[in-house]
């Protein structure tokens, strides 16, 4: 019986060991935080997009300087929906400036997409032909319906 | 397994009965009417008799759940710890845990290819990751 019970529990170390061991080594690509500090999707995007440690400082040098430009949009939009939301709690009826809100809504999520497909383009050229056109598919699966989805179907 | 009867008859084959042949019938008769109420039979069992039933009870009770417990806790105690089966046992666990890591491994990736796909778009494009999330009513 006892050598039963030695056996048993090497079995079961065995497994726990193999267990750890394997998904320690399937998991390594899976960066949670880059070394240089940068952000882990963008770990993701080099690893995704098979990036050449050239082509990933380009991206990070353009995705450093898209940033503020994004921020700027979205402290306009921020502003803009906020004005939108008093009015429509103060006014009753139809005002112009609910109208001219709107505007501004509109126009400010039109200038954030329009930059956001410039940097695209830009990140795009700095990929290879075929990462850059699954690349420039994932933005526009985006664009249109909000979701990755297209782009997760199709795995590097 | 009954004991075979044979019957002596009382007068030899051939000798003529003084009353005839009618009254020699009836003697046979009634002396093997006789003999058959006081036969009493003795039967004297096979010799494997007692080990042929323990055998037979011992064949059912191997047939029942209990019987396939028994055997393979037997099993258990005696076979399994032997070099062989032992390490064929370690060899199906580091395959069963290695192939656990893969699957679950592989449903992490996926998640997490799910996931930054999603942030780096969000970081690109807040205003449709603010348009996309569920805003409270007026």
């Amino acid at each position: 019986m006892k050598k039963l019970f030695i056996v048993l529990g090497l079995a079961v170390a065995v497994g726990l060991v193999s267990y750890f061991c394997c998904y320690r080594h399937a998991m390594a690509s899976v960066v949670a935080v880059t070394p240089d500090g940068t952000d882990a999707e963008l770990a993701w995007l080099k690893h995704e997009f098979a990036l050449t440690p050239a082509q990933y400082e380009k991206i990070l040098a353009l995705h450093r300087a898209y940033q503020p430009v994004c921020a700027g949009h979205c402290a306009r939009y921020m502003a803009a929906r906020q004005r939108l939301e008093t009015l429509l709690k103060e006014q009753q009826g139809w005002s112009p400036d609910e109208g001219a809100a709107l505007d501004e809504i509109a126009r400010v999520r039109s200038e954030c997409h329009q930059a956001m497909l410039r940097y695209a383009y830009t990140v795009a050229a700095c990929m290879s032909p075929e990462e850059g056109r699954r690349y420039l598919q994932m933005i526009d699966t985006r664009l249109l319906s909000g979701e990755p989805a297209d782009m997760m179907a199709n795995p590097h | 397994m009954f004991p075979r009867l044979s019957f002596s008859s009382p007068t030899p084959p051939g000798s003529a009965p003084p009353g005839g042949p009618n009254s020699n019938s009836m003697q046979t008769d009634e002396k093997l009417q006789q003999t058959l109420r006081v036969w009493q039979p003795s039967p004297s069992a096979a010799p494997d008799f007692n080990h042929a039933v323990w055998r037979r009870v011992a064949a059912e009770e191997d047939r029942g759940l209990s019987g396939v417990l028994a055997r393979l806790g037997d099993w258990l105690v005696v076979q399994l710890p032997r070099p062989a089966y032992a390490s064929a046992l370690l060899l199906a666990t580091a395959l069963l845990g290695t192939a656990v890591a893969r699957l679950e491994a592989s449903h992490a990736r996926e998640h997490y290819r799910e996931q930054s796909a999603r942030r780096y778009l969000d970081s690109i494009d807040p205003i449709s990751m603010m348009e996309s999330t569920p805003r409270s009513t007026r």
